[in-house]
C-alpha cells in the first residue's frame, strides 16, 4: 500500500505499508504509523474517529490532498483513492458524514465504497484496549452498524421500508374507509332513524288527534252556545217563512183551480187541452229543477259566506285564485322538493333519449366560472341521484301549514266553481221556465180566447206566487244550512251529551277548552318539528347509506379490477370470488380481509423500524453494561446479552485461548455478559473470574488473540483483509510476543485472504545488536539499523 | 407484531450474498430472537434487495408479506 501525501499541517504519515501475509513493523514514535492505518480504515468505509474530537479535526485540517493506492489484491489489481481531507466534515454528536472522495477506482474503473468494502477491509486492534473495552467496542460497533443500516434501509422518510409503507398506505386508501363493522353501525343508525321517525309520526298523530278532538269539542261547544243564543230566533224566522210558504202554496192551488175552472167553461178541442196539460207539466218540472238549483246555490253561498249571485261568486273566485298563487309561491319557497321532483322527472327522460341517440359523451353543462364540465350521461346520473335524494324528503312544518291552507283554499275555489255552475244552471232553467210559461199562455189563448185576459191575470198572479215561493225556499235553505241539524231541541240535547262525553274523554272542562286547544296546537307544532328533525335525520342516514354503498362498490371495483391492487389479489386468492354481483356484505368482507392483511403487513414494516431501534439501543446497552454503566435499555437487552455471552464464550473456548488464558480449564468456558464473569471448571470445582481480570498486562496476549478470534468467526469475509495489531509493545511482554507471532504464523495458513501487520514502537538498538552479534544475525541487525536510519522504521516479513 | 420468522428464515439462506452490514444486522437481529417479540429477520433480509426497487418490486415484496398475513388469518 502506498500513500502519496504532503501534509499541510504538523502531521506525519507512513508512506507505505508492507505487502505480506504476516509482517512486523517497528518504528519511531510520531512517524505516522497509526495515522496510515486509520486513513486506510477511512478509505475502506470505516470511521475509526469519534466526531468532534481533536484527532479527527487534526486529520481533516492537516492532511490535505492525498492519494492512496493498494495493489496486489485478491479479485482486483489495484484500488486507488484520491481525496482532500479539508473537504471532510468535522462532524457532530450525530456522527460524521461519510468522507467524500474525489475519486475511487478499482482497476481504473470508478467504484463505490460498497464495492471497495466487498474487496478490502482494514481492522486495527489497538493494544491499548483491554478485553472489556474490546468487547464493549464490539457491541458499540454492532450497534453503529445497525444504526447505519437502519438509516439506509429503514429510514422513516426515504428508502425501501418507507417506500413499502407508502405503497401499503396507498393501497389501503384505495380500499376506502368502510368496514363491515362500520357499515353495520350505519345500518343500525338507519334503522334507528326509521324507528325514531315512526315514533315521531306516532307522537304527531297523537298530538294532532288531541288537537282535532279539542277543536271538535270547542266547535261543538260554540255551536251549542250559538244554538242557545240564536236557535229561538232562527226557529221563529223559519216558522214565519214556512207559514208564508204555506200561504203562497194555498193561494197557488186556489189560482190554479180558478184557471182550470175558467178553462173548463169553454168547449175546447181535445188537442188544445192536451197541449195545455203538457205545457203545465213541463213548466212544473222546470220550476222544481229551478227551485232545486236555487236551494243548492243558497247553501253554497251560505257556506262560502257570500250572496249566491254571479258577481259575488266571480269576485270570490278571483280572490281565491290569487290566494292560491301566493300560497303556491310560498310553498315552493319553503319546500322546493315537489317542484324539483317534477322538473327532474321531466328532464331525465329527455337526457336518456339523448344517450340512446349516442350523445351520452357530449358536454351538456359547461360552467365557465366553476370550470365544471358534465357530459349528458353525467348530467342524467346527477339528476337521477338528486331525484332519489328528493324522494321522500319531508316538508318542513311551515310548509305543511301552507299545504293545509292551500288545500282549504282549493276546496273553497271548488265550492265557488260549483256555486257558479249552479247559478248558471239556475239561469238556464229560468229561461226555460219563461219559455214554458209562454207556451202555457199560448195554450190558454187557444182554448178560450174570451177568457184569455182573466186567465192570463190569474196565471200572472200564480207566477208571482211561484217566484215568491222560490225566493222563500232559497232563504229557508240558507237558514237551514246555517242552523244545520241543530234547530230542534232533541238534537241540541244529544249534542250536549256528546260534548260532555268528549270533555270527559279529553280531561278538560268546557271553560278550559280554548287554552287546552292552544296548548294542543303548541304540542302539535313541537311534535311536527321533532318529526321534521327525525325525518331529516332519516334522510341524512339514508343518504349516508347510499353514499357508503357507492363507496363500498367503488372499493370493491378497485380491489378486484385495479392494476394497482393486483398484488393484493395475487396474495389473497380467495378475493377472486368477489364480483360485481356479490352482496354488499360479501364485498365488505373481502375489503375487510384485504385491508386487515395490508395493514398487518404495514404494521410489520413499522415494527421492524422500532425493532431495529430497540436492537441498537440494547447493543449500546450491552457496551455500557460491560463498562460497568447503566445499560439504559430494556427491550432485547437480555437476549443480546445472552447472544454476546455465547459469542464471547466461543472465543474463550478456542483451543489457543484456553491454552493461554485458562490452561487448567476442563469442559466449556462460559462468559456471562450479565455478570461480566468468565466461568469454567478447574480441578473439579467451578471457577469464576471477572472479565476485567483478563485485561491485565499478563493477559494481554490472550485477549489480543480473543480479538483476532472475533474476526475469525465472521460469516462474511471480504476478498482481502488487513489486520493491524497496533501499540502492543507497552502491554505485551517480549517473551509473550514470540508466542503471539507463532500464533499469527499458524493463523496465516488458515486465513490466506488476511494480511496481518504487527506495529511496534522501536524498542531495541539494532546497531548495537549488530555490533554484539555474529554472522547472519549481525548482518540482519545491521540491515535493520540502516533501514531505521534511512526510513525511521524497519519491516520484518514473517510470512510472505 | 411478531416478524414471521420461520426455521427456514433462520437458516441464513443468502448470507453469502449479503453485504457485510446487512450480514451483521441480520446476525444481531437473530441474536435478539428468542420469543414472541422476535425482530423481523426475514424482512430485514429483504430490504437491501429493494434499495433501488421499483413500484412493482415493492408490490411483490408486499405481496409476500400480505400472503403471510392472509395465511395467519386463515
Amino acid at each position: 500500500m502506498l500513500i502519496e501525501a504532503s501534509p499541510i499541517g504538523p502531521l506525519s504519515i507512513l508512506p507505505e505499508l508492507p505487502d505480506a501475509r504476516l509482517a512486523m513493523l517497528e518504528g519511531f514514535n510520531g512517524i505516522g504509523k497509526t495515522l496510515a492505518v486509520r486513513l486506510l480504515q477511512i478509505c475502506t468505509g470505516d470511521q475509526p474517529y469519534r466526531p468532534d474530537t481533536a484527532p479527527w479535526e487534526s486529520l481533516c485540517e492537516g492532511l490535505g490532498k492525498f492519494t492512496v493506492t493498494v495493489s496486489g489484491l485478491n479479485g482486483a489489481r489495484e484500488i486507488q483513492w484520491v481525496a482532500d481531507s479539508r473537504e471532510w466534515d468535522a462532524g457532530s454528536d450525530d456522527g460524521i458524514a461519510p468522507p467524500h472522495f474525489q475519486k475511487i477506482t478499482i482497476d481504473g474503473r470508478a467504484a463505490s465504497l460498497d464495492e471497495v468494502r466487498s474487496l478490502l477491509t482494514v481492522l486495527r486492534l489497538g493494544g491499548e484496549q483491554g478485553i472489556v473495552e474490546t468487547l464493549a467496542r464490539l457491541a458499540d460497533r454492532t450497534a453503529e452498524t445497525v444504526r447505519r443500516w437502519a438509516r439506509r434501509y429503514a429510514d422513516q422518510e426515504a428508502g425501501p421500508l418507507a417506500s413499502m409503507e407508502e405503497a401499503a398506505a396507498t393501497s389501503v386508501r384505495l380500499l376506502g374507509g368502510w368496514s363491515s363493522e362500520a357499515f353495520l353501525d350505519l345500518t343500525k343508525s338507519v334503522e334507528k332513524a326509521r324507528e325514531q321517525v315512526r315514533a315521531a309520526e306516532k307522537e304527531t298523530e297523537k298530538a294532532r288527534q288531541r288537537r282535532d278532538d279539542l277543536s271538535g269539542a270547542l266547535e261543538l261547544s260554540r255551536r251549542l252556545q250559538e244554538i242557545r243564543r240564536r236557535a229561538p230566533e232562527l226557529a221563529d224566522r223559519l216558522r214565519t217563512i214556512d207559514a208564508g210558504i204555506g200561504d203562497i202554496q194555498r193561494n197557488r192551488v186556489r189560482l190554479q183551480n180558478r184557471v182550470r175552472a175558467i178553462a173548463g167553461q169553454v168547449a175546447a178541442a181535445q188537442p188544445q187541452r192536451t197541449e195545455l196539460q203538457n205545457a203545465r207539466r213541463t213548466l212544473e218540472r222546470r220550476r222544481k229543477q229551478l227551485s232545486s238549483r236555487l236551494e243548492e246555490a243558497a247553501i253554497l253561498g251560505s257556506e262560502l259566506e257570500i250572496q249566491p249571485d254571479d258577481g259575488s261568486t266571480r269576485s270570490l273566485m278571483t280572490d281565491l285564485e290569487a290566494e292560491i298563487a301566493e300560497l303556491e309561491a310560498e310553498r315552493i319557497r319553503l319546500d322546493a322538493a315537489p317542484s324539483m321532483r317534477i322538473l327532474l322527472d321531466q328532464l331525465t327522460p329527455q337526457l336518456a333519449d339523448a344517450e340512446r341517440q349516442g350523445l351520452g359523451g357530449q358536454l351538456a353543462v359547461d360552467h365557465p366560472e366553476l370550470e365544471w364540465e358534465l357530459t349528458v350521461s353525467q348530467t342524467r346520473v346527477g339528476m337521477q341521484t338528486r331525484r332519489a335524494f328528493l324522494e321522500g324528503q319531508p316538508a318542513p312544518p311551515q310548509a305543511q301549514e301552507v299545504v293545509e291552507r292551500l288545500e282549504r283554499t282549493h276546496d273553497s275555489l271548488n265550492r265557488a266553481a260549483s256555486l257558479r255552475s249552479a247559478l248558471r244552471e239556475a239561469e238556464r232553467l229560468r229561461r226555460l221556465v219563461a219559455q214554458n210559461e209562454e207556451r202555457v199562455n199560448n195554450a190558454l189563448a187557444a182554448i178560450n180566447p174570451k177568457a184569455v185576459d182573466e186567465m192570463q191575470r190569474l196565471e200572472e198572479e200564480r207566477r208571482s206566487a211561484d217566484e215568491r215561493l222560490l225566493e222563500l225556499a232559497a232563504v229557508r235553505a240558507a237558514l237551514a244550512q246555517q242552523l244545520g241539524p241543530l234547530v230542534d231541541e232533541t238534537t241540541a240535547t244529544a249534542l250536549t251529551h256528546q260534548l260532555r262525553a268528549s270533555l270527559q274523554q279529553l280531561g278538560v272542562s268546557e271553560d278550559d277548552l280554548e287554552p287546552a286547544l292552544a296548548e294542543a296546537e303548541s304540542t302539535l307544532a313541537s311534535s311536527r318539528v321533532a318529526q321534521q328533525k327525525a325525518q331529516n335525520a332519516e334522510v341524512e342516514t339514508a343518504r349516508q347509506m347510499a353514499q357508503a354503498g357507492a363507496e363500498v362498490r367503488k372499493a370493491r371495483t378497485a380491489l378486484t379490477e385495479s392494476p394497482k391492487l393486483e398484488w393484493i389479489r395475487a396474495a389473497i386468492p380467495s378475493l377472486s370470488s368477489l364480483t360485481r354481483s356479490s352482496t354488499l356484505k360479501d364485498q365488505l368482507a373481502g375489503i375487510d380481509m384485504a385491508r386487515e392483511c395490508v395493514e398487518s403487513a404495514g404494521e410489520r414494516l413499522g415494527e421492524l423500524r422500532s425493532q431495529l431501534g430497540a436492537v441498537e439501543s440494547a447493543l449500546r446497552g450491552v457496551g455500557r453494561h460491560l463498562r460497568g454503566l447503566d445499560p439504559e435499555a430494556v427491550r432485547y437487552l437480555p437476549e443480546l446479552e445472552s447472544w454476546f455471552s455465547e459469542r464471547f464464550s466461543e472465543w474463550f473456548n478456542t483451543e489457543r485461548i484456553r491454552k493461554e488464558l485458562l490452561p487448567g480449564a476442563a469442559g466449556d468456558v462460559k462468559v456471562d455478559v450479565k455478570t461480566r464473569d468468565v466461568i469454567w471448571t478447574e480441578g473439579g470445582s467451578i471457577q469464576r473470574r471477572p472479565l476485567e481480570a483478563f485485561s491485565s498486562g499478563e493477559q494481554a496476549f490472550a485477549y489480543t488473540r480473543a480479538r483476532l478470534g472475533e474476526l475469525d468467526v465472521e460469516d462474511v469475509k471480504p476478498a482481502n483483509r488487513l489486520i493491524v495489531l497496533d501499540e502492543f509493545g507497552a502491554f505485551i511482554a517480549h517473551d509473550r510476543l514470540t508466542g503471539l507471532l507463532a500464533y499469527l504464523r499458524d493463523r496465516a495458513t488458515i486465513h490466506p485472504q488476511d494480511q496481518v501487520l504487527v506495529m511496534l514502537p522501536l524498542s531495541r538498538d539494532y546497531a548495537e545488536l549488530a555490533r554484539t552479534s555474529i554472522g547472519l544475525e549481525a548482518e540482519k541487525f545491521e540491515r535493520f539499523a540502516e533501514e531505521i536510519t534511512f526510513r525511521k522504521y524497519v519491516v520484518r516479513v514473517l510470512v510472505q | 407484531m411478531r416478524g414471521n420468522t420461520t426455521a427456514s428464515d433462520r437458516a441464513k439462506p443468502h448470507a453469502e450474498s449479503q453485504d457485510p452490514d446487512t450480514a451483521a444486522v441480520v446476525e444481531a437481529l437473530r441474536g435478539a430472537t428468542v420469543g414472541p417479540n422476535d425482530p423481523d429477520v426475514k424482512l430485514a433480509q429483504m430490504l437491501p434487495q429493494l434499495k433501488e426497487g421499483t413500484n412493482s418490486a415493492f408490490s411483490e415484496a408486499l405481496e409476500r408479506l400480505v400472503r403471510n398475513a392472509s395465511a395467519d388469518r386463515g
